[in-house]
């Protein structure tokens, strides 16, 4: 009997055998009966060329079944199969001892040995389907059916976890997967023909996989999956998914299972283009809770994925999941966090939308470059041209130490960033720094953040108190034209430009590489023009001077904040109302700058002390360091010297310094106390 | 030809000759080459050092080697300089031969004497100093065989399942910052000495002081790409 069948579409397999059987007993005599078929198929699964043959003789019978493919969907899970038994019909069918040979299985070739048992009592039927081999474990299936045709099935058994993946292409087909599964399956149906209910349970241990490049796997993860499912027109049911043991790398990221179980709960659905998933939840301990859905396309689409209403702990967030794509030895990767978020996601392939509630969190970096608390933010974000608010407040921070105050930000999200909806004010330093535009870009060559604005009445006491740096009084306000912090790189593309004494500071070309990194290295020319000296020297309580200061430093070069290079000259410049006057203390302490001892000799020193001040016609200094040696140089040369006070008047000093080469440290010492050295001070008598 | 008319003929040909390397001459650019023997020197010294951070698992303080070595005359001139007993040559060829070589000489030696390396610039400061930081992290791995240096003085991934799985979860990115330092290392080098087309040079003469500095264990690529331990 030769033909193509197409059984009913929700047949079960063991049904073909007592039709069988009423073929065989009809047939008396034959020596041997053969039935052949195309192929036959069911809901979601094919077989071609199925093949029996029954042969007697006198030695017993013997039944054979032969495959030539068995496939579930579009994956084929044997080749060529067979199945040969000595056929007993005493009390119902039995093959005690049958031997299964599959050519090709996604376990390699099997060899194995089981029986089979059919027994029809009236209109009930048993069939029992034992099977075991070294490759693919074991199954034991048992079907009980009534004469109205209701049927229940049990089944259990044990197999590699490496076939399974591969059967159904769960991993790479070149990655490797060990591990070892445990299964039971329940089914039942009303009628012959169809399967109403199932549940199944697999249970995985030790298991494990590994790319070829070892940089995603698993070790000794346990996993077990229950189930439960109705049939209705289509599948739907409800599965749980709980995770107990084991680490999983998927780089950058490695979680481990925490002590109690990760589990994933959700309805499913299978319709003939996907799977659902829909009214999931996901526990996990440590880090919090939410809920999620699913579509998972079976033939051609994109995975689709919302994560609902997720709160979890900012802590482990941020550790687990947030740094582990940072940049090594980044500020990210060095900062901790705190608090609590909850968001929502959604994705189609990449990422589409997220939903943020940001509640009472911190960060800090372990060296307080950035800290940062009490920040409450909200907002949304979508990929498709939706334009969304956001708010970010914060209670206080410190960027490098430097205290800021409370901050409370609109913001407007674009799919590309944000910008600010309106501009706000953060006190600092005792003033305030004036944010008129602040904007980040998630990708492109221009991502990062960008402000511009102005500073106010900060205190330079304040600042130099923070940073050590020698104490300065006075405030600071400056003009921020457009700063930019890009891949760890800070950079203005016009000229910070302060007020200090009464003078203009223009900061040109800053470039910070590095910039919350290992060692940043500031990069920088500074101008500075109409400078008072009067304000000047009193906050550095250098002595009397009067004048008016021009200048400039020229390629300058910080690393870690101390000075590198730099090429700097400064100079006074005659402006109509102001004198140019120096006071002896004053005279004293440049001679000092210039390497010199102070006013020697006794008569000179008495001299000069009867004045209280000096006039001068050109003040100046310039100071060029590289390779921790500073070059000096003055307004003028006179002989092998250089001058840095150039007086007029009666008495008349002069300053020559005559030591041009001098040590970086030992000129920073200067500033503080006095140097020996041989500076010559001439009173132009 | 008697004797005399030979030598004449031969003066006039040399007296050509002289004229021609003359005019030749007039038109040679010096090149300053690269400073070969200073370059091996600084990369000893800053391997030295990465790996002594690396040991100490630390952070070094940054310190600025001037080095400043001769470079070898990495030009060879067809003219070389030839012996003592040059002069005593009685052809006024090998004479006007030797005259221009001494020039060239004098001229090429004046260029290759200005070409040490200086590594003291703050962008070679701080390109060293991330890149002393990054060797710290980056010691396990070397020592366990997950990664190791390639041929051309940047590192890869060898075997990452030669760590435990948890480690291997920063070794990707890891590896790219290290290699981004290195690649900035070798260019700021270079444009501290005004030559950034020496970035690939100074990135092989690196390559070798990698590997030959290495401590037993390592591994490294050979220049046919062939992973080897040392």
């Amino acid at each position: 009997m030769h033909g193509r069948s197409r059984v009913l579409p929700r047949i079960v397999r063991w049904l073909l055998l007592p039709y069988l059987g009423l073929v065989v007993s009809g047939a008396a005599g034959a020596q041997v009966l053969e039935i052949s078929a195309a192929d036959v198929s069911g809901a979601g699964w094919t077989v071609q060329h199925p093949r029996v043959t029954l042969a007697t003789s006198a030695q017993g019978d013997q039944l054979r079944l032969a495959v030539g493919v068995v496939q579930t969907g579009r994956r084929k899970l044997w080749r060529r199969a067979r199945w040969q038994c000595g056929l007993r019909t005493t009390q119902g069918w039995a093959c005690p001892q049958g031997h299964l040979v599959v050519d090709g299985s996604p376990w390699g070739a099997l060899h194995g040995d089981g029986q089979v048992r059919l027994r029809q009592v009236g209109g009930s039927g048993q069939a029992v389907l034992a099977v075991r081999g070294a490759q693919f474990g074991s199954a034991r299936v048992q079907v009980q059916s009534t004469a109205a045709g209701q049927w229940h099935l049990t089944g259990a058994g044990s197999l590699p976890v490496g076939g399974l993946v591969r059967a159904f292409t769960l991993l790479p087909a070149s990655w490797q997967t060990s591990g070892q599964a445990r299964w039971q399956v329940r089914a039942q149906g009303a009628s012959w023909a169809q399967a109403r209910q199932m549940a199944f349970e697999l249970q995985g241990s030790q298991l494990q996989f590994s790319s070829p490049d070892g940089l995603q796997g698993a070790q000794g993860v346990a996993l077990q999956l229950q189930g439960a499912g109705v049939y209705s027109g289509r599948w739907h049911g409800s599965a749980r998914l709980r995770w107990t043991a084991g680490g999983v790398l998927w780089s950058p990221w490695y979680w481990t299972a925490p002590a109690e179980p990760v589990q994933v709960k959700a309805r499913w659905k299978q319709t003939s283009r996907a799977w659902q998933l829909d009214e999931g939840s996901v526990r996990w301990p440590g880090l919090g809770q939410g809920g999620f859905a699913l579509y998972w396309p079976t033939q051609s689409g994109v995975l689709r994925w919302q994560i609902r209403d997720m709160n979890v702990a900012m802590a482990p967030l941020y550790a687990n999941w947030i740094k582990p794509l940072a940049l090594p030895g980044g500020l990210a990767a060095g900062l901790q966090a705190s608090g609590q978020v909850r968001f929502s996601v959604a994705g189609e392939g990449g990422l589409n939308a997220l939903r943020w509630d940001l509640r009472n969190a911190a960060v800090s970096s372990p060296n307080r470059l950035l800290a940062v608390t009490g920040v409450n933010s909200r907002g949304a974000w979508s990929r498709i041209g939706k334009i969304s608010a956001a708010t970010l407040r914060w209670q206080s921070a410190a960027l490098y130490r430097i205290p800021v105050g409370p901050l409370h930000a609109d913001l407007v999200v674009n799919p590309q960033g944000f910008h600010l909806r309106q501009p706000f004010t953060l006190t600092m330093l005792g003033g305030e720094l004036h944010f008129r535009q602040l904007a980040a870009r998630w990708t492109g060559p221009r991502s990062g953040f960008s402000m511009s604005g102005d500073l106010q009445g900060a205190s330079m006491a304040q600042l130099t108190r923070i940073m050590h740096w020698p104490p300065f009084t006075g405030t600071v306000s400056a003009t921020i034209p457009e700063l930019q912090y890009h891949a760890g790189d800070l950079s203005t593309s016009g000229a910070l430009s302060a007020q200090v004494f009464g003078g203009t500071v223009r900061v040109n070309d800053l470039h910070v590489e590095n910039f919350f990194g290992v060692l940043p290295l500031l990069r920088a020319n500074i101008e500075i023009s109409g400078v008072r000296l009067k304000p000047l020297t009193d906050a550095f309580h250098f002595g009397y001077i009067s004048g008016v200061l021009h200048g400039g430093v020229k390629n300058l070069a910080l690393l870690n904040w101390s000075p590198e290079a730099f090429d700097a000259q400064f100079h006074t410049v005659p402006v109509p109302g102001v004198r140019q006057e120096i006071s002896y203390a004053a005279v004293q302490n440049l001679t000092r700058l210039g390497g010199g001892n102070g006013i020697g000799g006794l008569f000179q020193s008495l001299f000069l002390r009867m004045f209280k001040t000096f006039a001068y016609a050109h003040l100046g200094m310039g100071v060029r360091l590289s390779h921790g040696v500073a070059e000096l140089s003055g307004v003028g040369v006179e002989d092998s010297g250089f001058v840095i006070l150039q007086g007029q008047g009666l008495p008349r000093v002069d300053i020559v310094g005559y030591n041009r080469r001098v040590n970086w440290n030992e000129l920073l010492a200067r500033l503080q106390t006095a140097m020996h050295s041989g500076a010559q001070v001439q009173t132009g008598e | 030809m008697t004797r005399q008319d030979w030598l004449k003929t031969q003066g006039w040909r040399s007296m050509l000759a002289l004229g021609l390397l003359m005019a030749l001459s007039a038109c040679v650019t010096v090149n300053i080459y690269f400073p070969a023997a200073a370059a091996q020197k600084l990369a000893d010294q800053v391997v030295g050092e990465v790996y002594k951070a690396a040991a100490k698992g630390a952070l070094l303080a940054p310190v600025a080697p001037a080095v400043s070595v001769p470079a070898p005359p990495a030009a060879p001139t067809r003219s070389a300089a030839p012996g003592s007993n040059a002069l005593s040559m009685a052809s006024p060829y090998h004479a006007a031969s030797y005259l221009l070589a001494m020039g060239f000489s004098a001229i090429s030696g004046t260029a290759e004497a200005a070409a040490n390396l200086d590594a003291s610039s703050p962008g070679v400061q701080s390109a060293r100093a991330q890149l002393e930081a990054i060797a710290a992290q980056m010691r396990p791995y070397f020592v366990s065989g997950a990664v190791g240096f390639t041929a051309n003085g940047l590192v890869a991934i060898h075997d990452a399942a030669a760590v435990p799985l948890q480690q291997r979860a920063a070794l990707n990115g890891l590896v790219n910052s290290n290699n981004s330092a290195l690649s900035n290392l070798y260019q700021q080098i270079a444009d501290a000495n005004g030559h950034p087309e020496w970035a690939g040079q100074i990135q092989q003469t690196f390559a070798q002081a990698w590997i030959n500095k290495a401590p037993a264990g390592y591994w490294y690529q050979s220049p046919s790409g062939q992973w080897q331990k040392k």
